[in-house]
């Protein structure tokens, strides 16, 4: 070796690379040579606490990696169709008897109760959790054109209404997830209106916008920015 | 107030779900079993890189899908690499739009706090709080950072590693080992009954 250097030299023989004989020499070198000796010995310690860190992904996780390419694979022979139209057929169909568009606001006012589905649905995004590990039906909505990109996906129940839910990720970081079902979601007390009588409503939940439609979709987007919960609702063509 | 609908699906959830994946595509399902043999090692990689679990898991999904785009047009050679620079530049971009890299200022100060010849690894060990240790792995330089999570949590070898973040070997091993000591300079902090 060159020049004493405890830390680089310690660093090296730890690495593995040397020769044989060069490791076999520092070896023996470190009998005698206390700096270099507490040099292996302390990077020998903050190794092994590293290692500890090691662990195995959560089942959950691996389910919905699975979930993810599954989707993704579904809906890649049409990358040009956009996801209002992907969709409108499965699920026009299964909410033509709901005609009405509803939009509301849920203030969280004192006095209310906010439906449990609602509830848990707005503590899964504050969690960022999903509603479960299923597979969703299909796959995600392409909300590429507002540069959302979709970050995990999966299915389960909320208060008994079953619900897929799909995660994305703005270039800024900002979060938002829509929430599919084949039934309604509950109409929150206190929620404002935007647009007719039974049009869809916006709720403001402290940090948390919650908004929620009934045609031509039944979806809720969450979201902590306002306007980029509204703009994905518009591309998901309930606004 | 509406309540929903409690009828049952006329589409039984898991004949959806098999009906998905009837739709995989051949070269996504290597794709898939690729991603599945290494999600061990990509889960670990997002783990340190990341400052909590669902930010690792988001991660894990982030590096799944850009993975995915990325074999569709030509599967690589060495996939453990490929999945692990994937993760590595996804991290990257994630912590450069949240601004949220991690304060430097600490690892100076374990670096001059280095444990005294009397401990040993079984100390180090006994004394381990996983959750402490992940607090002092996110504070260290980010280089540090990087090269430890590739080389003792991915398990990757020095030139593996210095492929992956293009800097020299050498430079490597000196990122990774006075990331080590900075790490082993948090049990002098236990001990002291501080941090």
């Amino acid at each position: 070796m060159r020049r004493h250097d405890p830390e680089r030299d310690a660093a090296r023989y730890l690495g593995g690379g040397l020769s044989p004989e060069v490791a076999a020499a520092f070896s023996s070198h470190l009998l005698h040579c206390p700096d270099c000796a507490r040099e292996v010995d302390t990077a020998r310690q903050g190794r092994a606490l590293a290692e500890s860190l090691r662990g195995v992904p959560p089942v959950a996780l691996r389910e919905r990696v699975r979930a993810l390419v599954e989707a993704e694979s579904a809906s890649a022979p049409e990358p040009p169709v956009r996801w209002r139209h992907r969709w409108s057929v499965p699920v026009a169909v299964s909410v033509a008897a709901s005609v009405a568009v509803a939009l509301v606001v849920v203030t969280g006012g004192s006095g209310t109760t906010e439906p449990p589905s609602l509830r848990e649905a707005v503590a899964d995004f504050r969690a960022a959790e999903l509603p479960g590990a299923q597979l969703p039906r299909a796959g995600a909505p392409d909300l590429s054109a507002l540069q959302l990109q979709p970050t995990g996906a999966g299915g389960g129940t909320y208060a008994g209404l079953e619900v897929d839910g799909y995660a994305y990720r703005d270039p800024a970081g900002r979060r938002v997830v829509v929430y599919l079902s084949d039934a309604p979601f509950p109409e929150a007390p206190g929620a404002r209106r935007l647009a007719g009588e039974d049009g869809p409503w916006i709720a403001q939940r402290q940090d948390v916008v919650v908004l929620c439609a009934r045609v031509p979709h039944a979806l809720l987007v969450v979201g902590e920015d306002d306007a980029l919960v509204r703009e994905t609702a518009g591309e998901l063509g309930v606004l | 107030m509406q309540s929903p609908d409690p009828a049952p699906r006329p589409e039984h959830r898991g004949d959806a779900a098999r009906a998905v994946r009837r739709e995989v595509d051949v070269d996504d399902r290597g794709f898939l079993d690729a991603f599945a043999e290494h999600l061990d090692r990509v889960h670990n990689l997002a783990r340190g890189l990341t400052g909590s679990r669902q930010d690792a898991e988001d991660l894990v999904q982030e590096t799944c899908l850009l993975a995915l785009r990325g074999w569709r047009r030509e599967p690589p050679r060495d996939p453990a690499a490929w999945f692990a620079t994937i993760c590595l530049n996804a991290a990257r971009s994630s912590y450069r739009r949240s601004a949220a890299r991690p304060v430097e200022v600490l690892a100076d100060e374990w670096l001059h706090a280095l444990p005294d010849d009397g401990d040993t690894a079984d100390h180090a060990l006994a004394s381990l709080d996983v959750d402490r240790v992940h607090r002092a792995l996110a504070q260290l330089p980010a280089v540090q950072r990087e090269a430890i999570t590739l080389m003792d949590l991915g398990g990757y070898s020095a030139s593996q590693t210095a492929a992956i973040v293009g800097s020299p070997r050498g430079t490597v091993l000196a990122r990774v080992h006075r990331g080590r000591k900075a790490l082993a300079g948090v049990l002098v902090a236990t001990d002291g009954g501080g941090w």
